[in-house]
């Protein structure tokens, strides 16, 4: 597809190499500045691997899961449907679109005051929270991607006499499917977001707290020993999701 | 009823249905939990008339368009680089994604240490919130520019740089615009992010607002920024239909 | 498109905007050489007790010799120590523990003098939800501090363990500013708040808020804030030498304070934060003041700046977790400033 001639290395080689090249160069560069500002990836595996063996980082992830999963869970079984309701629903669309404009508009994290007020500072909070971020990330690309769907292929289902339900079933939700997928990665990834937002400004909990305790200690290589865990856990995500992606609608892969 | 199909007559249906929903329910509620419209927009002119909101929210918007701006710098170049270099693209992208998916507030800690918390800070903080949105947006664009063009600059011995400027940046341009939308919007969300955290500009006066027994100020903030994320919004899409009027045509939504 | 007319218009605008810069800056040297500007980063709140310093900080040490001093607000206490060790201000407000906590961790910080001593820090709660001390610590029973091994904290652990009761129960919401954890308490998103007892009197007077704990009833002595200083910057000779002016600042407005009501009421008009505190009266701040000189005696004449103040404090820092134990108090605490103003005073 590109013009790039073959290449003689394969490309999770360089990836590879790539990473650890960066890894020795944080490792010298940090080596060199005082441990109070930033940790190098030598005493961040450490505090890893600690945090894993007592268990310590273990129980904070379960419990920062805990919201993440309940709110990414509503936003899709709500945000989906809604989606597509506004996407192939002319008058839903423009009913609704200044509304989700302007609400796509706000900052998530605006609205933090307004969840502790609503929710409290607890566990109700985080859920709305990380509820809110991937909700409205999903709508809009959800229905984006509903409004985009080329009418021909539907005028094409019409002529061959696919009609309502069918047209419905056969044309469209594997035309949407990409879009939802799309959507999912991104909403999964503001809900990672909100999750670990959530711990740091209400009432601090779980990863959150790990890494505010750090902070206090100052000590750097906790606190991105959160941000690393974090870091690797969004990308798993959002490579599995690419996986079932490509078991589902295997005619459209994208990288 | 044709004008009731009209789009800009549901448009503005639905702003004033919004409008009113939001009247009753926050009657209902009372103002303690969701002031009505009613009462917000008063709040909003006594914001503005007052002087300190509007001056936090200059202050905040010129640190975080310094930031954007950098990023936009930085972010398309190297993204439209990706994009046509595998060996870039190989030694960028694994930091990249990793640096995509983490949550730019919990870093904040570590840039606080590093940089402390005053201008350069806050430019900081936005720069890193939508750099790699915009890298990925024209990284993911330049991959999809049809290699023929770049043949045919090839064919008359256009020189790699020739290429670049003549073709691929042209070519990248819709791509662009909506890398440099999604990264204001990511901008716009680190700006607050910071100022949540350091307790300034408009940030600032969000979390102060949150204590007030009526949540009217709140609310009119919120709006305030709105008002402020709708309008950078259109100014790009302004830009990005003058620029580039094809690309809307096929894909007229976009987020 | 490039041709040459850009080209040297480009130039032109560069040499001017040069020799524009190079100007100013060197107008700004020579100023500098005449008038010092200190970089102060200072706290958010400014209440009875914080009163002398600010005004050490704004009146006295510009008729010094100094120009206007430059200030930034910071509102939370750790992000203040933070700072600090990023080197963004070249003295500080900000408090011992989060000090020793960030030396431990290898930052060049030196304690060189007290804002103000002991403290006026008390424990207000909402009395329907919290009838004894010992209520605090139940479930649900949120208690709003600055932020975790800050003194705020910490002030409430050793009173908290007296009365057995353990520290890890509580539930601590981190709020920045006594004035916030003020507003939080009235709307009722916090059960008790960790507030200065001016404010403590306000909240009393609007429901049904009583004080539970009154540290510096319980400690014998107490550092709540001190003047801090970034090592390296201490090792220029000008910078030490404004360090001891700005402390012989803060001694005047001590002595000042102490010995002045009127001028302590006026200073109270001109820099405390409440929003009618410019309409304050000497009668008014009468009581305060006299508790402030008094019984709390937080602006020592000499201002009883010792080592061994915060040596006395280090198991209670500990025992709260906000230090691990391992600083070497005597590098951090630097005293020979404080005398060598209190030598240059005189009385």
């Amino acid at each position: 597809m590109s013009l790039a001639r073959q290449d003689a290395v394969p490309t999770y080689v360089v990836y590879a190499a790539s990473l650890i090249v960066g890894l020795m160069i944080w490792e010298v560069a940090a080596q060199q500045i005082p441990r109070i500002i930033f940790a190098p990836p030598s005493v961040v595996a450490v505090e890893l691997y600690n945090g894993f063996a007592s268990g310590k980082l273990v129980v904070a992830f379960a419990g920062s899961l805990a919201h993440l999963v309940l709110g990414f869970v509503l936003a899709v079984a709500v945000g989906v449907p809604l989606g597509f309701l506004v996407g192939r629903n002319r008058t839903a669309y423009y009913l609704l679109d200044p509304t989700i404009s302007g609400i796509y508009a706000v900052p998530p994290i605006a609205f933090v005051p307004f969840m502790i007020i609503w929710f409290g500072l607890f566990f109700e909070a985080r859920v709305a929270l990380v509820f809110l971020m991937s909700f409205i990330e999903i709508l809009v690309t959800v229905s984006a991607g509903a409004r985009g769907i080329e009418q021909s292929y539907l005028d094409v289902a019409r002529a061959f006499g696919a009609r309502g339900r069918d047209a419905l079933v056969k044309v469209m939700f594997p035309a949407v499917l990409p879009f939802v997928f799309t959507a999912l990665r991104i909403g999964l990834v503001r809900a990672i977001h909100a999750m670990i937002v959530a711990e740091l400004f209400f009432a601090s909990a779980n990863l959150g707290r790990v890494m505010k305790d750090a902070a206090q200690r100052f000590d750097t290589g906790g606190l991105l020993a959160v941000v690393v865990l974090l870091a690797v856990f969004g990308l798993i995500v959002q490579e599995v999701l690419k996986q079932i992606e490509a078991r589902v609608i295997p005619w459209n892969m994208r990288d | 009823m044709h004008w009731l199909r009209n789009k800009w007559t549901l448009r503005a249906l639905g702003i004033a249905s919004a409008l009113l929903i939001w009247e009753a329910l926050g009657r209902t509620v009372g103002e303690a939990l969701l002031a009505g419209p009613l009462l917000v927009i008063p709040e909003l002119v006594e914001l503005v008339a007052d002087g300190e909101m509007p001056r936090e929210l200059a202050g905040s918007l010129r640190q975080m368009l310094l930031g954007y701006v950098l990023a936009c710098c930085v972010g398309m170049p190297v993204g439209v680089a990706m994009g046509r270099s595998r060996i870039f693209d190989a030694i960028l992208r694994p930091w990249v994604n990793m640096l995509v998916v983490t949550s730019v507030a919990s870093l904040v800690p570590l840039l606080i240490v590093m940089v402390g918390t005053g201008f350069g800070f806050r430019v900081l903080v936005v720069f890193i919130a939508s750099v790699f949105y915009i890298v990925l947006t024209a990284y993911q664009g330049t991959r999809g520019i049809d290699p023929r063009w770049v043949g045919v600059g090839r064919s008359f011995n256009a020189s790699r740089l020739r290429t670049f400027w003549r073709i691929l940046l042209p070519a990248s341009y819709p791509f662009l615009i909506t890398g440099a939308r999604i990264g204001l919007v990511q901008a716009i969300r680190g700006m607050v992010v910071a100022e949540l955290y350091v307790l300034v500009g408009i940030g600032g006066l969000v979390n102060t607002a949150g204590l007030y027994i009526s949540t009217a100020n709140l609310l009119a903030l919120m709006v305030t920024l709105m008002a402020v994320g709708v309008t950078a919004n259109e100014a790009l899409r302004y830009v990005g239909r003058r620029v580039a009027p094809w690309y809307e045509e096929r894909y007229a939504n976009g987020a | 498109m490039l041709n040459r007319r850009k080209v040297i218009q480009g130039i032109g605008l560069g040499l001017g905007t040069g020799i524009a810069g190079v100007g100013t800056l060197a107008s700004q040297l020579a100023f500098a050489e005449a008038q010092r500007v200190i970089k102060f980063q200072l706290l958010g709140f400014t209440l009875s007790i914080h009163v002398p310093s600010y005004a050490a900080v704004h009146d006295i040490l510009p008729s010094m010799g100094y120009g206007t001093s430059s200030v930034t607000r910071i509102k939370q206490i750790r992000i203040a120590t933070q700072n600090m060790v990023a080197g963004s201000a070249d003295l500080g407000e900000t408090d011992p523990p989060t000090v020793l906590r960030a030396a431990e961790a290898g930052a060049d910080l030196k304690i060189i003098g007290h804002f103000y001593n002991n403290t006026t820090l008390v424990l207000v709660a909402n009395g329907d939800k919290v009838k004894s001390v010992e209520d605090l610590a139940k479930p649900g029973i949120r208690i709003a501090i600055a932020s975790k091994g800050d003194v705020t904290h910490v002030v409430l652990v050793g009173p908290m363990q007296n009365r057995g009761i353990d520290p890890d129960k509580l539930t601590f919401i981190e709020m920045a500013g006594s004035g916030t954890r003020m507003r939080a308490l009235l709307a009722d998103r916090v059960d008790a708040s960790l507030i200065h007892f001016d404010q403590a009197e306000r909240v009393a007077k609007q429901g049904n808020f009583k004080v539970v704990i009154e540290p510096h009833k319980e400690y014998p002595v107490w550092v709540n804030e001190v003047w801090v200083a970034n090592g390296a910057w201490l090792a220029n000779a000008k910078n030490r030498r404004a360090a001891v002016d700005v402390l012989k600042a803060t001694l005047t407005a001590f002595r000042r304070a102490n010995d002045d009501l009127d001028w302590f009421t006026d200073k109270y008009r001109k820099f405390a934060s409440f929003k009618n505190s410019k309409d304050a009266t000497a009668e008014q701040l009468r009581p305060v003041w006299e508790a402030l000189r008094g019984p709390i005696n937080a602006w020592p004449k000499d201002m009883g700046f010792n080592v061994e103040n915060f040596r006395g404090l280090l198991p209670a820092y500990k025992a709260s977790g906000a230090i691990a134990g391992t600083v070497d108090l005597d590098s951090v605490v630097q005293t020979q400033y404080v005398e060598q103003a209190l030598d240059e005073l005189g009385g």
